[in-house]
């Protein structure tokens, strides 16, 4: 069956195609990377579609590198590295080359009808001076430059077209309203000052009805977001709402990712001395802080950590609060301390410090070499090897948002332990 | 009615380019196959012919290697036929001639031999023409989709057409990159499908993303980079278990095959029919293709523009041979940063098209290359032109204040750009086109006549001097 030409071939030739000469090759890392963000997308039409967009973005980059050095891009803060973001918006947002503002979307295969994401469009923090229309062909390892539009034609258009938004969250544009030189695009960025294309202004978030009603909504919704799309539970004005709020985007994406999947230890109770049933189920002990006399081992052996710490320069505050959990392993034993405190409640992003460190059982041998990894949810964050476990102190120290969580691994020697992530939730703390 | 020459002519490469020779001995056994039934139908032609070469391989050696020799010439017209439509369609744009192509492909050793009256010659190279007549099955469809399928998947002829920009995304590559809601759109509008037909294609298209898509990520994961390959049976099995825990519809993995099949051919119909509302993705000259909105600006401008050439020429000159130097300077600082000991062939090779107005092919061997559209990659004479006029106006704009106001908005801004190459240019960007695909291989030899080049030719001359 699969040996046999098939029916169309007679018009194959017909569908050859040739690419624009504003066209680079994507190298190998790009797709480890670009497969590595579309990891953490949980659906799978969504995952297809920023896998692409990444890959578009790498190839926008490479191809500006190479075709006008003279440019400066800077891509590290774009919506796209945003796992939150992407999850439910897959376009390249808030790219910079030179002073504006740049907006990636993949082109359609289709070649005269391009689904953009409307926020990227209509949501002030994502509006762009340009609107940069890329083909990704993933098969062939190429992207090309295939259009840019820029945020007062499409205004201009819109008037006139009055477009709605599709079910998806999308407008659908034709190519039409795209202009497909890339020399003239490069004219743009070389010769315009950026004030020249007006955006709109970024209205700070505020902290509404409408948004308290979204997020307790959001929270009700839990693990329907992990099996369907915002756009078939939200409603658009809901999604514009959502948008633009970065807490509200964040909560989204912890539903999708299912916090009921992988349980969470909330650190946020330690503040109250209390301690969740998960945490207790594994082994994990309450410190009184600071640490009583009653407790002397305890006392002890900590102690030797707080003094090692402090040759190093860290300091545990009066605040902090902490808990500790035996580590067991054929080789060895060791235990190891998590310690937290808030830095500070009151600026507007309110922080909290998580400090882990590795000590001995009292009266146990430690493994001989040891290793702490740290992850948040998109990369690691910490990552260090002990030779020598008698040698000095592993610790690692991690700030957080408040919603943020940390994965935590230990390996002794070859026992590899993970933890379950730590995390601050608020809502269940006070 | 079959043209019946083309099987006892067979189309070869002599010295890069194709000649068509004949071969006696085929013509005359065709005649006597055929008795000159002038009205007979190809496919009729090359069942009989292959029927031949297979039945009397044992009894009668030489008719079955005449049969063969006849279905050979027929291939070797059929390949050129198809390098010949690639080069047509696409070469001009792409830098390449169906000359380029055809030694990936019309390469028959056993023609070869034949023409020369020897005997097959005992080698491990298999030719396309031998793949094509071993797999060729009259059952299964016409020995022209046979070739045009083979010549299509050649790995090397793949390669060298996609370094030119030139592709032809496969079935299985389209179905990745389209979603439930464009096949909506395309089915409704295009082919009037029924509800119930749209829903089973959708249905299944989300079957094959969340097996296919999910595998090509894994694969990309470990690094492969193999082009998108048919599905395997194990794949069909779980694209036909997803269908049935969505849908409850059970389907073979042939029927599976068979529908992602049809719907990938039924989209890429579509594709070809948009292509031909959108001719600008192939355009060369972009200029063309502006949406209207900026076009009706351009004439509105026109006495600004005339007004701005008149006040500015003294700048004018002095600004573009600065744009001119820091421009070429620019270049070949970016290619020394890929090759070393660039300078010289760029320099050269701009100079000898701008101030001699030789052709491509006649520049490639003065610079130690082979191809005419290695020169055109090394020069890349319409990025150069961009941004020099690009530069031009930078530093115009800081040199005349009046200017400023043409720099207030992009459809200006493009405007100006427009009217500053038609200063620079005059017939140039034609000629230049014309240069690099080498449709008529234009025999100038002198000095080109536009402002650019007259002004590149004399920063180029004054380098030279310098050196």
């Amino acid at each position: 069956m699969i040996g046999q030409p098939l029916p169309q071939d007679f018009s194959d030739l017909l569908d050859w195609r040739s690419l624009k000469e504003a066209r680079t090759e994507l190298l190998p890392e790009h797709f480890q990377q670009a497969v590595h963000l579309s990891k953490s997308i949980h659906l799978s039409q969504q995952r297809w579609q920023v896998y692409l967009c990444a890959l578009a973005v790498f190839g926008f980059e490479q191809w500006l590198q190479e075709r006008a050095p003279d440019l400066h891009i800077e891509s590290d803060s774009a919506s796209i590295w945003q796992p939150a973001y992407v999850n439910l918006l897959a376009a390249g947002c808030n790219i910079r080359v030179g002073d504006f503002k740049i907006c990636l979307i993949t082109s359609s295969h289709l070649t005269d009808q391009h689904s953009v994401p409307f926020a990227a469009l209509d949501i002030p923090d994502f509006a762009a001076h340009f609107y940069v229309l890329m083909q990704v062909e993933e098969e062939q390892q190429q992207v090309t430059v295939s259009g840019f539009m820029n945020y007062e034609q499409y205004q201009r258009y819109q008037v006139a077209a009055r477009l709605q938004i599709d079910a998806d969250w999308t407008y659908t544009l034709p190519s039409t309203w795209f202009n497909p030189d890339s020399d003239a695009l490069l004219l743009n960025l070389r010769c315009l000052p950026a004030d020249a294309i007006q955006l709109p202004a970024i209205r700070s978030t505020i902290e509404t009805h409408t948004v308290i009603a979204l997020r307790q909504k959001l929270v009700k919704l839990g693990s329907e977001l992990k099996t369907q799309y915002p756009w078939q539970l939200l409603t658009v004005k809901e999604g514009t709402t959502l948008l633009s709020n970065p807490d509200l985007v964040n909560l989204a994406y912890k539903g999708a990712v299912g916090f009921s999947v992988q349980p969470l230890i909330n650190v946020g109770l330690w503040l109250r001395d209390r301690i969740d049933s998960l945490a207790q189920e594994l082994g994990w002990m309450l410190m009184p802080f600071p640490v009583l006399s009653g407790m002397r081992s305890l006392q002890e052996e900590f102690d030797h950590i707080r003094a090692g710490l402090q040759q190093q320069g860290v300091y545990i505050p009066l605040t902090a609060r902490g808990a500790y959990r035996d580590l067991e392993s054929e080789q060895g034993s060791l235990r190891m301390y998590v310690i937290m405190w808030v830095i500070s409640e009151t600026t507007e992003k309110p922080e909290w410090m998580l400090l882990v460190a590795l000590g001995p059982q009292p009266q146990a041998q430690m493994p001989k070499t040891l290793r702490l990894e740290v992850r948040d949810e998109t990369q690691i964050l910490f990552g260090e090897s002990l030779q020598d476990a008698n040698q000095g102190i592993l610790y690692a120290q991690v700030i957080g948002d408040w919603n943020e969580r940390f994965w935590v691994t230990v390996t002794a020697d070859d026992a590899l332990f993970e933890i379950p992530p730590f995390g601050l939730e608020l809502e269940e703390a006070m | 009615m079959a043209l019946t020459s083309r099987y006892w002519e067979f189309v070869k490469l002599n010295a890069n380019k194709h000649r068509v020779e004949m071969i006696v001995a085929a013509q005359t056994y065709f005649h006597s196959s055929f008795q000159e039934r002038v009205e007979i139908a190809d496919a009729t032609i090359q069942r009989q012919l292959w029927q031949e070469m297979r039945q009397n391989n044992q009894i009668n050696t030489e008719s079955s290697s005449l049969a063969e020799i006849c279905l050979r010439c027929y291939i070797s017209h059929k390949t050129y036929q198809v390098c010949f439509d690639l080069g047509t369609k696409f070469g001009s744009h792409n830098g390449f001639t169906c000359e380029d192509l055809l030694p990936y492909v019309l390469d028959d050793e056993v023609l070869l031999a034949a023409q020369t009256q020897q005997t097959t010659p005992v080698s491990s190279y298999q030719s396309l023409a031998t793949t094509v007549l071993k797999t060729f099955d009259p059952a299964k469809g016409s020995l022209n989709t046979w070739v045009s399928r083979y010549v299509k998947q050649h790995p090397e002829l793949k390669r060298f057409l996609l370094q030119h920009g030139v592709y032809l995304i496969s079935d299985w590559a389209l179905l990745n990159d389209t979603n439930s809601r464009e096949v909506q759109r395309i089915f409704t509008k295009m082919y009037n499908s029924t509800t119930v037909e749209i829903q089973q294609a959708c249905d299944l298209l989300i079957s094959y993303h969340a097996v296919y898509r999910e595998d090509r990520i894994e694969q990309r994961f470990k690094g492969g980079t193999l082009l998108c390959q048919p599905p395997t049976l194990e794949q069909l099995t779980r694209i036909a278990e997803n269908l049935q825990t969505q849908t409850d519809r059970r389907f073979s993995t042939e029927v599976v095959l068979n529908q992602l099949s049809a719907i990938a051919s039924k989209l890429r119909r579509y594709r070809i029919a948009a292509q031909g509302g959108y001719v600008s993705s192939v355009s060369f000259d972009q200029a063309d293709v502006q949406p209207i909105v900026e076009r009706s600006q351009i004439n509105q401008d026109d006495e600004e523009q005339n007004e701005f050439i008149n006040l500015y020429q003294t700048h004018f000159l002095e600004s573009l041979d600065q744009a001119i130097s820091q421009v070429v300077d620019d270049f070949i600082h970016q290619l020394q940063q890929k090759r070393a000991a660039v300078e010289e062939s760029f320099i050269k090779a701009l100079h000898l098209f701008h101030c001699e107005g030789q052709s491509m092919t006649q520049i490639a061997p003065q610079i130690g290359l082979k191809k005419q559209y290695e020169v055109t990659r090394l020069l890349k004479l319409s990025e150069l032109r961009a941004d020099i006029r690009q530069k031009l106006l930078l530093i115009l704009r800081d040199r005349v204040l009046d200017l400023a106001k043409h720099f207030a908005n992009s459809e200006r801004l493009q405007s100006l750009d427009r009217q500053v190459e038609a200063i620079l240019d005059e017939q140039i960007s034609g000629m230049i086109q014309e240069a690099e695909s080498e449709v008529k291989n234009p025999t100038r030899n002198q000095l080109l006549p536009s402002l650019l080049a007259r002004r590149l030719c004399y920063y180029l001359n004054s380098r030279n001097t310098k050196l």
